[in-house]
Protein backbone atom coordinates (compact mmCIF):
# COMPACT_ATOMS: atom_id res chain seq x y z
CA UNK A 1 0.00 0.00 0.00
CA UNK A 2 2.89 2.56 1.10
CA UNK A 3 6.49 1.82 -0.39
CA UNK A 4 9.19 4.28 0.98
CA UNK A 5 12.13 3.35 -1.55
CA UNK A 6 15.34 4.78 -0.61
CA UNK A 7 14.61 7.79 0.50
CA UNK A 8 17.17 10.46 1.63
CA UNK A 9 16.62 13.53 3.12
CA UNK A 10 19.49 15.95 4.83
CA UNK A 11 19.41 19.27 6.74
CA UNK A 12 22.68 21.11 5.97
CA UNK A 13 24.40 18.55 5.78
CA UNK A 14 23.00 16.48 8.70
CA UNK A 15 21.62 12.88 7.34
CA UNK A 16 18.05 12.91 8.88
CA UNK A 17 16.97 9.99 6.38
CA UNK A 18 19.65 8.10 4.91
CA UNK A 19 18.10 5.75 2.18
CA UNK A 20 15.67 4.40 4.11
CA UNK A 21 13.05 2.09 2.60
CA UNK A 22 10.18 0.73 4.40
CA UNK A 23 7.15 -1.24 3.23
CA UNK A 24 3.58 -0.93 4.67
CA UNK A 25 0.66 -3.55 3.96
CA UNK A 26 -2.94 -3.23 4.32
CA UNK A 27 -4.73 -3.98 7.53
CA UNK A 28 -1.85 -3.67 9.74
CA UNK A 29 -0.65 -1.18 12.78
CA UNK A 30 3.10 -1.01 12.35
CA UNK A 31 5.10 1.08 14.95
CA UNK A 32 8.07 2.85 14.17
CA UNK A 33 10.93 3.50 17.58
CA UNK A 34 13.71 5.14 17.72
CA UNK A 35 15.91 7.47 19.71
CA UNK A 36 15.36 11.53 19.12
CA UNK A 37 16.31 12.89 16.05
CA UNK A 38 16.79 9.31 14.59
CA UNK A 39 14.20 10.57 11.59
CA UNK A 40 11.26 9.23 12.60
CA UNK A 41 8.77 12.35 12.21
CA UNK A 42 11.13 13.53 9.33
CA UNK A 43 9.63 10.33 7.37
CA UNK A 44 6.11 11.14 8.17
CA UNK A 45 7.03 14.99 6.51
CA UNK A 46 8.37 13.00 3.54
CA UNK A 47 5.49 10.69 3.00
CA UNK A 48 2.59 13.89 3.69
CA UNK A 49 4.43 15.94 1.31
CA UNK A 50 5.23 18.67 3.73
CA UNK A 51 8.73 17.81 2.84
CA UNK A 52 10.46 16.72 -0.59
CA UNK A 53 13.10 14.18 -0.67
CA UNK A 54 16.52 14.35 -1.69
CA UNK A 55 16.71 10.92 -3.73
CA UNK A 56 14.34 7.78 -3.58
CA UNK A 57 10.97 7.97 -4.16
CA UNK A 58 7.27 7.14 -2.32
CA UNK A 59 4.45 5.28 -3.89
CA UNK A 60 1.05 5.27 -2.63
CA UNK A 61 -1.61 2.42 -4.12
CA UNK A 62 1.16 2.60 -6.79
CA UNK A 63 1.22 5.94 -7.43
CA UNK A 64 4.03 8.15 -6.97
CA UNK A 65 3.09 10.68 -4.60
CA UNK A 66 6.91 12.33 -3.15
CA UNK A 67 5.80 14.83 -5.65
CA UNK A 68 2.72 15.86 -4.78
CA UNK A 69 1.28 18.48 -2.45
CA UNK A 70 0.40 17.68 1.02
CA UNK A 71 -3.09 18.41 0.30
CA UNK A 72 -3.15 16.11 -3.06
CA UNK A 73 -1.88 13.04 -0.34
CA UNK A 74 -4.61 13.79 2.15
CA UNK A 75 -7.06 13.37 -0.67
CA UNK A 76 -5.73 9.83 -1.99
CA UNK A 77 -5.83 8.85 1.81
CA UNK A 78 -3.26 9.42 4.29
CA UNK A 79 -3.75 11.19 7.17
CA UNK A 80 -1.68 12.40 9.57
CA UNK A 81 -1.40 13.74 13.37
CA UNK A 82 1.55 16.02 14.36
CA UNK A 83 3.99 15.59 17.28
CA UNK A 84 3.68 19.00 18.77
CA UNK A 85 -0.34 19.84 18.20
CA UNK A 86 -0.82 22.13 14.91
CA UNK A 87 -4.08 22.98 16.08
CA UNK A 88 -6.59 25.58 14.34
CA UNK A 89 -6.42 27.50 18.03
CA UNK A 90 -8.59 29.65 17.19
CA UNK A 91 -11.32 27.52 16.60
CA UNK A 92 -13.45 25.48 18.97
CA UNK A 93 -12.55 22.21 19.28
CA UNK A 94 -15.83 21.36 17.19
CA UNK A 95 -14.77 23.09 14.61
CA UNK A 96 -11.80 21.39 14.55
CA UNK A 97 -13.24 18.06 14.11
CA UNK A 98 -15.40 19.28 11.06
CA UNK A 99 -13.08 20.67 8.79
CA UNK A 100 -11.05 17.30 8.14
CA UNK A 101 -13.83 15.90 6.09
CA UNK A 102 -13.35 15.93 2.59
CA UNK A 103 -15.42 16.99 -0.53
CA UNK A 104 -17.82 19.13 1.76
CA UNK A 105 -19.76 21.20 -0.87
CA UNK A 106 -19.83 23.94 1.23
CA UNK A 107 -16.73 24.47 1.36
CA UNK A 108 -16.42 25.32 -2.49
CA UNK A 109 -16.82 29.28 -2.92
CA UNK A 110 -19.36 29.17 -5.55
CA UNK A 111 -21.82 26.31 -4.04
CA UNK A 112 -21.03 28.11 -0.52
CA UNK A 113 -24.05 30.42 -1.47
CA UNK A 114 -26.43 27.78 -1.73
CA UNK A 115 -27.41 26.73 1.96
CA UNK A 116 -29.03 24.04 0.28
CA UNK A 117 -26.52 22.21 -1.39
CA UNK A 118 -24.69 21.48 1.63
CA UNK A 119 -26.79 21.72 4.76
CA UNK A 120 -27.96 18.44 4.66
CA UNK A 121 -23.95 17.33 4.78
CA UNK A 122 -23.20 19.41 7.66
CA UNK A 123 -25.78 18.04 9.72
CA UNK A 124 -24.66 14.55 8.96
CA UNK A 125 -21.06 15.37 9.44
CA UNK A 126 -22.10 16.90 13.33
CA UNK A 127 -23.12 13.42 13.83
CA UNK A 128 -19.83 11.94 13.05
CA UNK A 129 -18.26 14.90 15.28
CA UNK A 130 -20.21 14.06 17.93
CA UNK A 131 -19.17 10.08 17.91
CA UNK A 132 -15.72 11.72 18.16
CA UNK A 133 -15.85 13.81 20.99
CA UNK A 134 -17.68 10.86 23.08
CA UNK A 135 -14.96 8.52 22.00
CA UNK A 136 -12.11 10.51 22.96
CA UNK A 137 -14.53 12.05 26.15
CA UNK A 138 -13.86 15.35 24.67
CA UNK A 139 -18.08 17.00 25.00
CA UNK A 140 -17.04 18.98 27.68
CA UNK A 141 -14.69 20.99 25.93
CA UNK A 142 -16.50 20.55 22.68
CA UNK A 143 -17.37 24.66 22.73
CA UNK A 144 -13.89 25.72 23.85
CA UNK A 145 -11.58 27.73 21.98
CA UNK A 146 -8.90 24.83 20.69
CA UNK A 147 -5.93 27.09 22.32
CA UNK A 148 -7.62 27.12 25.70
CA UNK A 149 -7.55 22.92 26.64
CA UNK A 150 -4.72 21.13 28.27
CA UNK A 151 -1.88 19.55 25.96
CA UNK A 152 -3.10 16.06 26.70
CA UNK A 153 -6.34 17.48 25.15
CA UNK A 154 -4.88 18.62 22.28
CA UNK A 155 -3.30 15.26 21.33
CA UNK A 156 -6.74 14.18 21.17
CA UNK A 157 -8.06 16.11 18.94
CA UNK A 158 -5.00 15.30 16.77
CA UNK A 159 -6.30 11.77 16.93
CA UNK A 160 -9.27 13.07 16.56
CA UNK A 161 -8.91 14.79 13.39
CA UNK A 162 -7.68 11.92 11.91
CA UNK A 163 -10.67 9.98 12.88
CA UNK A 164 -12.52 12.08 10.97
CA UNK A 165 -10.82 12.15 7.57
CA UNK A 166 -11.89 8.72 6.20
CA UNK A 167 -8.92 7.64 5.34
CA UNK A 168 -7.06 4.54 4.21
CA UNK A 169 -3.39 5.32 5.59
CA UNK A 170 -3.38 6.83 9.28
CA UNK A 171 0.30 8.22 10.58
CA UNK A 172 -0.01 8.85 14.68
CA UNK A 173 3.16 10.92 15.86
CA UNK A 174 3.80 10.24 19.11
CA UNK A 175 -0.57 9.90 19.81
CA UNK A 176 -0.18 9.24 23.66
CA UNK A 177 3.09 12.17 24.68
CA UNK A 178 1.60 14.22 27.11
CA UNK A 179 -1.57 12.10 27.59
CA UNK A 180 -2.02 10.08 31.11
CA UNK A 181 -1.28 6.18 30.99
CA UNK A 182 -4.89 5.59 31.71
CA UNK A 183 -5.97 7.67 28.40
CA UNK A 184 -3.19 6.47 26.87
CA UNK A 185 -4.43 2.40 27.24
CA UNK A 186 -7.55 3.49 25.66
CA UNK A 187 -6.23 5.24 22.55
CA UNK A 188 -4.22 2.11 21.92
CA UNK A 189 -8.02 0.56 22.35
CA UNK A 190 -9.65 3.51 20.27
CA UNK A 191 -7.12 2.73 17.53
CA UNK A 192 -7.37 -0.46 17.50
CA UNK A 193 -11.29 -0.51 17.39
CA UNK A 194 -11.06 1.74 14.59
CA UNK A 195 -8.53 -0.43 12.63
CA UNK A 196 -11.24 -3.37 13.10
CA UNK A 197 -14.02 -1.52 11.89
CA UNK A 198 -12.95 0.41 9.51
CA UNK A 199 -9.92 -1.98 8.04
CA UNK A 200 -7.78 1.02 8.28
CA UNK A 201 -3.80 0.68 8.38
CA UNK A 202 -1.51 2.88 11.28
CA UNK A 203 1.63 3.52 11.79
CA UNK A 204 2.33 4.99 15.21
CA UNK A 205 5.80 6.71 16.36
CA UNK A 206 5.71 6.08 19.96
CA UNK A 207 7.97 6.17 23.20
CA UNK A 208 5.79 3.74 25.44
CA UNK A 209 7.10 0.69 23.74
CA UNK A 210 4.77 -1.61 26.05
CA UNK A 211 1.69 -0.50 24.79
CA UNK A 212 3.39 -0.63 21.00
CA UNK A 213 4.59 -3.78 21.49
CA UNK A 214 1.51 -5.21 22.57
CA UNK A 215 -0.63 -3.59 19.63
CA UNK A 216 1.14 -3.57 16.61
CA UNK A 217 1.72 -6.49 14.25
CA UNK A 218 5.67 -4.86 12.62
CA UNK A 219 8.01 -2.69 14.62
CA UNK A 220 10.46 -0.80 12.60
CA UNK A 221 13.60 0.60 14.99
CA UNK A 222 15.29 3.82 13.31
CA UNK A 223 18.54 4.78 14.00
CA UNK A 224 20.64 7.80 12.50
CA UNK A 225 18.07 7.83 9.53
CA UNK A 226 18.06 4.22 8.93
CA UNK A 227 15.97 1.13 9.60
CA UNK A 228 18.39 -0.68 12.04
CA UNK A 229 16.09 -3.31 13.08
CA UNK A 230 12.43 -4.92 11.51
CA UNK A 231 10.10 -7.42 12.21
CA UNK A 232 7.26 -8.35 15.12
CA UNK A 233 7.89 -7.03 18.27
CA UNK A 234 8.87 -9.72 19.89
CA UNK A 235 11.88 -10.24 17.17
CA UNK A 236 12.62 -6.39 17.79
CA UNK A 237 12.32 -6.77 21.56
CA UNK A 238 15.55 -9.55 21.69
CA UNK A 239 17.06 -7.80 18.56
CA UNK A 240 20.15 -6.74 20.29
CA UNK A 241 20.52 -3.69 18.34
CA UNK A 242 17.69 -2.15 20.02
CA UNK A 243 19.92 -2.15 23.15
CA UNK A 244 22.61 -0.92 21.74
CA UNK A 245 20.97 2.14 19.82
CA UNK A 246 19.48 3.17 23.28
CA UNK A 247 22.39 2.33 25.19
CA UNK A 248 24.58 4.61 22.81
CA UNK A 249 26.82 1.79 22.41
CA UNK B 1 -24.74 75.72 10.80
CA UNK B 2 -28.14 75.87 8.89
CA UNK B 3 -30.27 72.44 8.56
CA UNK B 4 -29.19 72.24 4.88
CA UNK B 5 -25.63 72.13 5.84
CA UNK B 6 -26.15 69.38 8.52
CA UNK B 7 -28.07 67.08 6.24
CA UNK B 8 -25.00 67.80 3.42
CA UNK B 9 -22.75 66.78 6.36
CA UNK B 10 -24.76 63.77 7.38
CA UNK B 11 -25.14 62.97 3.64
CA UNK B 12 -21.50 62.63 3.10
CA UNK B 13 -20.88 61.19 6.26
CA UNK B 14 -22.75 58.30 5.30
CA UNK B 15 -21.00 58.31 1.74
CA UNK B 16 -17.64 57.85 3.16
CA UNK B 17 -18.94 55.77 5.74
CA UNK B 18 -20.42 53.54 3.06
CA UNK B 19 -17.00 53.45 1.10
CA UNK B 20 -14.80 52.46 4.03
CA UNK B 21 -16.89 49.83 5.03
CA UNK B 22 -16.54 47.90 1.65
CA UNK B 23 -12.71 48.53 2.27
CA UNK B 24 -12.82 47.33 5.31
CA UNK B 25 -14.96 44.32 4.97
CA UNK B 26 -12.84 43.21 2.28
CA UNK B 27 -9.96 43.69 4.51
CA UNK B 28 -11.51 41.57 6.86
CA UNK B 29 -11.79 38.92 4.48
CA UNK B 30 -8.67 38.75 3.41
CA UNK B 31 -7.23 39.05 6.85
CA UNK B 32 -9.52 38.69 9.20
CA UNK B 33 -10.69 35.27 7.56
CA UNK B 34 -7.72 34.23 5.11
CA UNK B 35 -4.53 35.72 7.21
CA UNK B 36 -3.45 37.59 4.42
CA UNK B 37 -1.82 40.28 4.92
CA UNK B 38 -2.32 42.93 2.12
CA UNK B 39 -0.73 45.92 2.62
CA UNK B 40 -1.23 47.17 -0.13
CA UNK B 41 -5.29 47.79 -0.13
CA UNK B 42 -4.81 51.27 -1.01
CA UNK B 43 -3.71 49.87 -4.72
CA UNK B 44 -6.65 48.34 -5.49
CA UNK B 45 -9.03 51.34 -4.43
CA UNK B 46 -7.02 53.24 -6.46
CA UNK B 47 -6.94 51.22 -9.47
CA UNK B 48 -11.23 51.40 -9.24
CA UNK B 49 -10.63 55.40 -9.12
CA UNK B 50 -8.52 55.33 -12.03
CA UNK B 51 -10.30 53.02 -14.09
CA UNK B 52 -13.22 55.79 -13.34
CA UNK B 53 -11.32 58.68 -13.96
CA UNK B 54 -9.53 57.31 -17.61
CA UNK B 55 -12.74 55.58 -19.00
CA UNK B 56 -15.09 58.67 -18.81
CA UNK B 57 -12.24 60.98 -20.22
CA UNK B 58 -11.25 58.84 -23.10
CA UNK B 59 -14.78 57.64 -24.23
CA UNK B 60 -16.00 61.36 -24.07
CA UNK B 61 -13.06 62.11 -26.75
CA UNK B 62 -13.88 58.92 -28.71
CA UNK B 63 -17.85 59.78 -28.69
CA UNK B 64 -17.00 63.30 -29.96
CA UNK B 65 -14.76 61.98 -32.18
CA UNK B 66 -11.74 64.55 -30.38
CA UNK B 67 -8.47 63.85 -29.44
CA UNK B 68 -8.23 66.71 -26.68
CA UNK B 69 -5.46 66.18 -23.74
CA UNK B 70 -7.77 64.67 -21.61
CA UNK B 71 -6.57 67.12 -19.09
CA UNK B 72 -7.11 69.85 -20.89
CA UNK B 73 -9.73 72.75 -20.48
CA UNK B 74 -11.52 71.57 -23.02
CA UNK B 75 -12.01 68.14 -22.78
CA UNK B 76 -13.25 68.94 -19.14
CA UNK B 77 -15.61 71.17 -20.26
CA UNK B 78 -17.03 68.86 -23.57
CA UNK B 79 -17.31 65.79 -20.55
CA UNK B 80 -19.92 68.12 -18.61
CA UNK B 81 -21.69 69.36 -22.05
CA UNK B 82 -21.79 65.32 -22.98
CA UNK B 83 -23.34 64.51 -20.24
CA UNK B 84 -25.83 66.85 -20.61
CA UNK B 85 -26.66 66.56 -24.18
CA UNK B 86 -26.45 62.31 -23.41
CA UNK B 87 -27.80 62.14 -20.02
CA UNK B 88 -28.17 58.38 -20.27
CA UNK B 89 -24.04 58.13 -21.50
CA UNK B 90 -22.94 58.85 -17.68
CA UNK B 91 -24.45 56.08 -16.42
CA UNK B 92 -23.56 53.64 -18.98
CA UNK B 93 -19.65 54.90 -18.00
CA UNK B 94 -20.22 54.68 -14.79
CA UNK B 95 -21.08 50.68 -15.02
CA UNK B 96 -18.56 50.19 -17.21
CA UNK B 97 -16.02 51.38 -14.77
CA UNK B 98 -17.05 49.26 -12.32
CA UNK B 99 -16.71 46.29 -14.41
CA UNK B 100 -13.34 47.57 -15.21
CA UNK B 101 -12.35 48.67 -11.59
CA UNK B 102 -13.37 45.26 -10.10
CA UNK B 103 -11.82 43.45 -12.84
CA UNK B 104 -8.21 45.02 -13.52
CA UNK B 105 -8.13 45.26 -9.56
CA UNK B 106 -9.03 41.01 -9.25
CA UNK B 107 -6.70 40.68 -12.52
CA UNK B 108 -3.47 42.90 -10.78
CA UNK B 109 -3.99 40.89 -7.11
CA UNK B 110 -3.53 37.91 -9.35
CA UNK B 111 -0.47 38.98 -10.86
CA UNK B 112 1.13 40.29 -7.60
CA UNK B 113 -0.17 36.91 -6.00
CA UNK B 114 1.63 34.61 -8.48
CA UNK B 115 5.09 36.93 -8.74
CA UNK B 116 5.47 35.54 -4.80
CA UNK B 117 3.32 32.12 -4.33
CA UNK B 118 6.56 30.08 -3.98
CA UNK B 119 7.73 32.39 -1.09
CA UNK B 120 5.55 30.90 1.97
CA UNK B 121 6.12 33.79 4.37
CA UNK B 122 3.06 36.06 4.36
CA UNK B 123 4.90 39.31 5.09
CA UNK B 124 6.60 39.28 1.84
CA UNK B 125 3.31 39.14 0.24
CA UNK B 126 2.27 42.23 2.00
CA UNK B 127 5.25 43.78 1.48
CA UNK B 128 5.15 43.28 -2.47
CA UNK B 129 1.19 44.43 -2.13
CA UNK B 130 2.68 47.97 -0.17
CA UNK B 131 5.67 48.81 -2.51
CA UNK B 132 3.30 48.12 -5.34
CA UNK B 133 0.80 50.49 -4.27
CA UNK B 134 3.32 53.36 -3.15
CA UNK B 135 4.88 52.27 -7.08
CA UNK B 136 1.71 53.16 -8.90
CA UNK B 137 0.81 56.11 -6.94
CA UNK B 138 4.11 57.72 -7.96
CA UNK B 139 3.98 56.01 -11.39
CA UNK B 140 0.34 58.00 -12.11
CA UNK B 141 1.09 61.17 -10.42
CA UNK B 142 4.14 61.44 -12.89
CA UNK B 143 2.63 59.92 -15.69
CA UNK B 144 -0.24 62.67 -17.51
CA UNK B 145 -2.03 60.15 -19.44
CA UNK B 146 -4.00 58.09 -16.79
CA UNK B 147 -5.59 60.90 -14.50
CA UNK B 148 -3.33 63.91 -15.39
CA UNK B 149 -0.50 63.22 -12.86
CA UNK B 150 -0.21 65.20 -10.08
CA UNK B 151 -3.01 67.65 -10.75
CA UNK B 152 -5.65 65.08 -11.21
CA UNK B 153 -8.60 64.52 -13.36
CA UNK B 154 -11.56 66.92 -12.76
CA UNK B 155 -14.84 66.42 -14.24
CA UNK B 156 -16.41 62.78 -13.98
CA UNK B 157 -19.86 63.41 -14.84
CA UNK B 158 -22.71 62.24 -12.03
CA UNK B 159 -24.02 59.03 -13.27
CA UNK B 160 -27.55 60.17 -13.03
CA UNK B 161 -27.29 63.43 -14.85
CA UNK B 162 -30.26 62.11 -16.25
CA UNK B 163 -32.35 62.71 -13.43
CA UNK B 164 -32.05 66.62 -14.13
CA UNK B 165 -31.16 69.07 -11.07
CA UNK B 166 -27.88 68.37 -9.10
CA UNK B 167 -29.56 67.72 -5.85
CA UNK B 168 -31.54 64.71 -6.96
CA UNK B 169 -28.75 63.23 -9.20
CA UNK B 170 -26.18 63.38 -5.86
CA UNK B 171 -29.03 61.73 -4.16
CA UNK B 172 -29.39 59.38 -6.39
CA UNK B 173 -25.82 58.33 -6.72
CA UNK B 174 -25.34 58.70 -2.49
CA UNK B 175 -28.41 55.68 -2.58
CA UNK B 176 -26.29 53.97 -5.37
CA UNK B 177 -23.55 53.81 -2.95
CA UNK B 178 -25.31 53.21 0.16
CA UNK B 179 -26.66 49.87 -1.82
CA UNK B 180 -23.68 48.83 -3.27
CA UNK B 181 -22.27 48.75 0.26
CA UNK B 182 -25.43 46.93 1.48
CA UNK B 183 -24.82 44.20 -1.07
CA UNK B 184 -21.13 43.76 -0.16
CA UNK B 185 -21.71 43.44 3.23
CA UNK B 186 -24.50 40.95 2.44
CA UNK B 187 -22.49 38.75 -0.01
CA UNK B 188 -19.65 38.40 2.20
CA UNK B 189 -21.77 37.53 4.94
CA UNK B 190 -23.95 34.73 2.91
CA UNK B 191 -20.22 33.65 1.72
CA UNK B 192 -18.09 32.86 4.88
CA UNK B 193 -21.07 31.97 7.34
CA UNK B 194 -20.39 28.83 5.64
CA UNK B 195 -17.71 25.77 5.96
CA UNK B 196 -16.27 27.91 2.88
CA UNK B 197 -15.75 30.27 5.60
CA UNK B 198 -15.00 28.11 8.22
CA UNK B 199 -12.03 26.58 5.80
CA UNK B 200 -10.45 30.35 5.17
CA UNK B 201 -9.91 30.57 9.05
CA UNK B 202 -8.41 26.64 9.09
CA UNK B 203 -6.04 28.21 6.40
CA UNK B 204 -5.51 31.31 8.80
CA UNK B 205 -5.04 29.53 11.59
CA UNK B 206 -2.44 27.11 10.92
CA UNK B 207 -1.32 26.35 6.90
CA UNK B 208 0.30 23.60 7.37
CA UNK B 209 -2.59 21.91 9.28
CA UNK B 210 -5.09 23.11 6.26
CA UNK B 211 -2.82 21.83 3.69
CA UNK B 212 -2.66 18.52 5.50
CA UNK B 213 -6.10 18.25 6.16
CA UNK B 214 -6.89 18.70 2.21
CA UNK B 215 -7.51 22.79 1.64
CA UNK B 216 -5.17 24.42 -0.33
CA UNK B 217 -4.30 27.14 1.05
CA UNK B 218 -2.07 29.36 -1.58
CA UNK B 219 -5.22 28.45 -3.64
CA UNK B 220 -7.76 29.94 -2.01
CA UNK B 221 -5.46 32.66 -0.70
CA UNK B 222 -5.13 33.67 -4.59
CA UNK B 223 -9.05 34.04 -4.92
CA UNK B 224 -9.71 35.43 -1.84
CA UNK B 225 -7.54 38.30 -2.83
CA UNK B 226 -8.69 38.62 -6.16
CA UNK B 227 -12.29 38.91 -4.79
CA UNK B 228 -11.15 41.20 -1.99
CA UNK B 229 -9.33 43.34 -4.37
CA UNK B 230 -12.06 43.63 -6.55
CA UNK B 231 -14.41 44.82 -4.07
CA UNK B 232 -11.94 47.72 -2.82
CA UNK B 233 -11.69 48.68 -7.24
CA UNK B 234 -15.81 49.16 -6.84
CA UNK B 235 -14.91 51.11 -3.72
CA UNK B 236 -12.93 53.02 -5.77
CA UNK B 237 -14.87 53.68 -8.69
CA UNK B 238 -17.42 54.82 -5.67
CA UNK B 239 -14.84 57.49 -4.04
CA UNK B 240 -13.90 58.60 -7.61
CA UNK B 241 -17.92 59.11 -9.11
CA UNK B 242 -18.59 60.47 -5.57
CA UNK B 243 -15.88 63.32 -5.37
CA UNK B 244 -16.03 63.99 -8.88
CA UNK B 245 -12.23 63.87 -9.60
CA UNK B 246 -9.36 61.30 -9.27
CA UNK B 247 -6.00 62.20 -7.93
CA UNK B 248 -2.63 59.72 -7.05
CA UNK B 249 -2.02 61.81 -4.21
CA UNK B 250 -5.21 60.58 -2.63
CA UNK B 251 -4.16 57.14 -2.71
CA UNK B 252 -1.43 57.50 -0.09
CA UNK B 253 -0.65 54.21 2.27
CA UNK B 254 -1.98 56.31 4.93
CA UNK B 255 -5.63 54.71 3.42
CA UNK B 256 -4.56 51.29 4.12
CA UNK B 257 -3.65 52.01 7.46
CA UNK B 258 -7.10 53.47 8.23
CA UNK B 259 -8.45 50.33 6.96
CA UNK B 260 -6.45 48.23 8.95
CA UNK B 261 -7.29 50.36 12.05
CA UNK B 262 -10.47 50.02 10.94
CA UNK B 263 -10.65 46.11 10.90
CA UNK B 264 -8.44 45.87 14.03
CA UNK B 265 -10.67 47.94 16.16
CA UNK B 266 -13.63 46.17 15.36
CA UNK B 267 -12.56 42.78 15.82
CA UNK B 268 -10.83 40.48 13.32
CA UNK B 269 -13.10 37.74 11.72
CA UNK B 270 -16.65 38.61 11.77
CA UNK B 271 -18.13 40.96 9.56
CA UNK B 272 -19.74 43.11 12.37
CA UNK B 273 -16.36 44.25 13.64
CA UNK B 274 -15.01 45.85 10.31
CA UNK B 275 -18.88 47.60 10.12
CA UNK B 276 -18.08 48.98 13.71
CA UNK B 277 -14.81 49.77 13.08
CA UNK B 278 -15.35 51.53 9.57
CA UNK B 279 -17.87 53.80 11.48
CA UNK B 280 -15.20 54.80 14.38
CA UNK B 281 -13.16 55.68 11.73
CA UNK B 282 -15.32 57.42 9.50
CA UNK B 283 -16.61 59.25 12.58
CA UNK B 284 -13.03 60.31 13.52
CA UNK B 285 -12.12 61.23 10.54
CA UNK B 286 -15.27 63.46 8.86
CA UNK B 287 -15.31 64.69 13.02
CA UNK B 288 -11.77 65.94 12.48
CA UNK B 289 -12.56 67.92 9.22
CA UNK B 290 -15.99 69.52 10.16
CA UNK B 291 -14.44 70.39 13.78
CA UNK B 292 -11.53 72.10 11.85
CA UNK B 293 -14.37 74.21 9.85
CA UNK B 294 -15.86 75.07 13.01
CA UNK B 295 -12.87 76.06 14.98
CA UNK B 296 -11.50 78.18 12.26
CA UNK B 297 -14.66 80.43 11.94
CA UNK B 298 -13.91 80.76 15.56
CA UNK B 299 -10.44 81.50 14.82
CA UNK B 300 -9.12 79.13 17.29
CA UNK B 301 -5.61 77.96 15.45
CA UNK B 302 -6.09 74.19 16.19
CA UNK B 303 -4.62 71.98 13.73
CA UNK B 304 -7.41 69.34 13.96
CA UNK B 305 -6.01 66.91 11.17
CA UNK B 306 -3.20 65.93 13.68
CA UNK B 307 -5.83 65.42 16.40
CA UNK B 308 -7.12 62.61 13.86
CA UNK B 309 -3.99 61.00 13.92
CA UNK B 310 -3.76 60.97 17.70
CA UNK B 311 -7.36 59.92 18.57
CA UNK B 312 -6.97 57.10 16.05
CA UNK B 313 -3.31 56.15 17.55
CA UNK B 314 -4.76 56.40 20.99
CA UNK B 315 -8.09 54.08 20.47
CA UNK B 316 -5.36 51.45 18.67
CA UNK B 317 -3.34 51.58 21.89
CA UNK B 318 -6.34 51.17 24.39
CA UNK B 319 -8.12 48.39 21.98
CA UNK B 320 -4.70 46.42 21.85
CA UNK B 321 -4.06 46.72 25.56
CA UNK B 322 -7.83 46.47 27.17
CA UNK B 323 -9.62 44.26 24.45
CA UNK B 324 -7.22 42.76 22.00
CA UNK B 325 -9.96 40.99 19.93
CA UNK B 326 -11.27 44.73 18.86
CA UNK B 327 -14.77 45.77 19.86
CA UNK B 328 -17.06 43.08 18.72
CA UNK B 329 -14.75 39.77 18.95
CA UNK B 330 -14.92 37.11 16.63
CA UNK B 331 -17.23 33.84 17.00
CA UNK B 332 -17.67 30.68 15.75
CA UNK B 333 -19.20 30.70 12.55
CA UNK B 334 -22.70 28.72 13.40
CA UNK B 335 -23.28 26.36 10.24
CA UNK B 336 -26.32 24.09 11.09
CA UNK B 337 -24.11 21.05 11.86
CA UNK B 338 -22.67 23.17 14.53
CA UNK B 339 -25.91 24.25 15.83
CA UNK B 340 -26.82 20.53 16.59
CA UNK B 341 -23.66 19.97 18.36
CA UNK B 342 -24.51 23.24 20.98
CA UNK B 343 -28.02 22.66 21.32
CA UNK B 344 -26.84 18.56 22.32
CA UNK B 345 -24.38 19.75 24.47
CA UNK B 346 -26.98 22.13 26.28
CA UNK B 347 -29.24 19.19 26.29
CA UNK B 348 -26.91 17.11 28.00
CA UNK B 349 -25.79 19.83 30.44
CA UNK B 350 -29.86 20.23 31.98
N1 LIG C 1 12.91 21.14 9.27
C1 LIG C 1 14.13 20.77 9.75
N2 LIG C 1 15.19 21.58 9.60
C2 LIG C 1 16.40 21.22 10.07
N3 LIG C 1 16.65 20.08 10.72
C3 LIG C 1 15.62 19.24 10.92
C4 LIG C 1 14.30 19.55 10.46
N4 LIG C 1 13.48 18.52 10.79
C5 LIG C 1 14.25 17.62 11.45
N5 LIG C 1 15.54 18.04 11.52
C6 LIG C 1 16.63 17.29 12.11
O1 LIG C 1 16.59 15.99 11.56
C7 LIG C 1 16.86 15.03 12.56
C8 LIG C 1 15.71 14.07 12.66
O2 LIG C 1 14.61 14.75 13.26
P1 LIG C 1 13.19 14.09 13.50
O3 LIG C 1 12.77 13.44 12.25
O4 LIG C 1 12.30 15.14 14.05
O5 LIG C 1 13.52 13.02 14.61
P2 LIG C 1 12.57 12.18 15.54
O6 LIG C 1 11.14 12.47 15.17
O7 LIG C 1 12.96 10.78 15.30
O8 LIG C 1 12.87 12.60 16.94
C9 LIG C 1 17.13 15.79 13.84
O9 LIG C 1 18.52 15.92 14.01
C10 LIG C 1 16.49 17.12 13.61
O10 LIG C 1 17.15 18.13 14.31
MG1 LIG D 1 9.62 13.28 16.25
Amino acid sequence: MLVVDRVSKSFKGLKALDEISINIKPGHIYGIIGPNGSGKTTLFNIITGVLKPDSGQVIFDGRRIDVLEPNSIYNLGITRSFQLPTLWLNMSVAENLMLPPKQQVGENLRKAFFKKAWETQDMQLSDMVWQTLETLRLKQVALNKSSEISGGQMKLIELGRTMMSNPKLVLLDEPTAGVNPALALEIFKIIKEIKQSMGLTYVIIEHRYDMLFANADYIYLLNEGKVVSEGSPEKVINDPVLAEVYLGA
Amino acid sequence: MDFNQLISIIVSTANFYAIWLILSLSLNYEYGYTGILNFGKVLFFSLGAYSSGFLAANLANIMAGVSFDICSVEAVQLRLDLAKAVPQLPLLVFVASLIMGAALSAAVAYLLYISTSRIKEGFVLGIILLSAGETSRIVVRNYEPVVCGYHGLVGIPNPYTAAGDPTSASFLLSITIWVIAGVAFLFINKLTATPYGRKLKAIRDNELAADIYGKKPSHERRKVLMIGSAMAGVAGVLYAYYLGFVAADDFTSLKTFDIWVAVMLGGVGNHLGAVTGSLVVTLIDRGTRVLRVFLANLSIPLETLYLRWIIVGVLMLLILMYRPAGIIPEKSIKTLGLLRIIERIKREKT
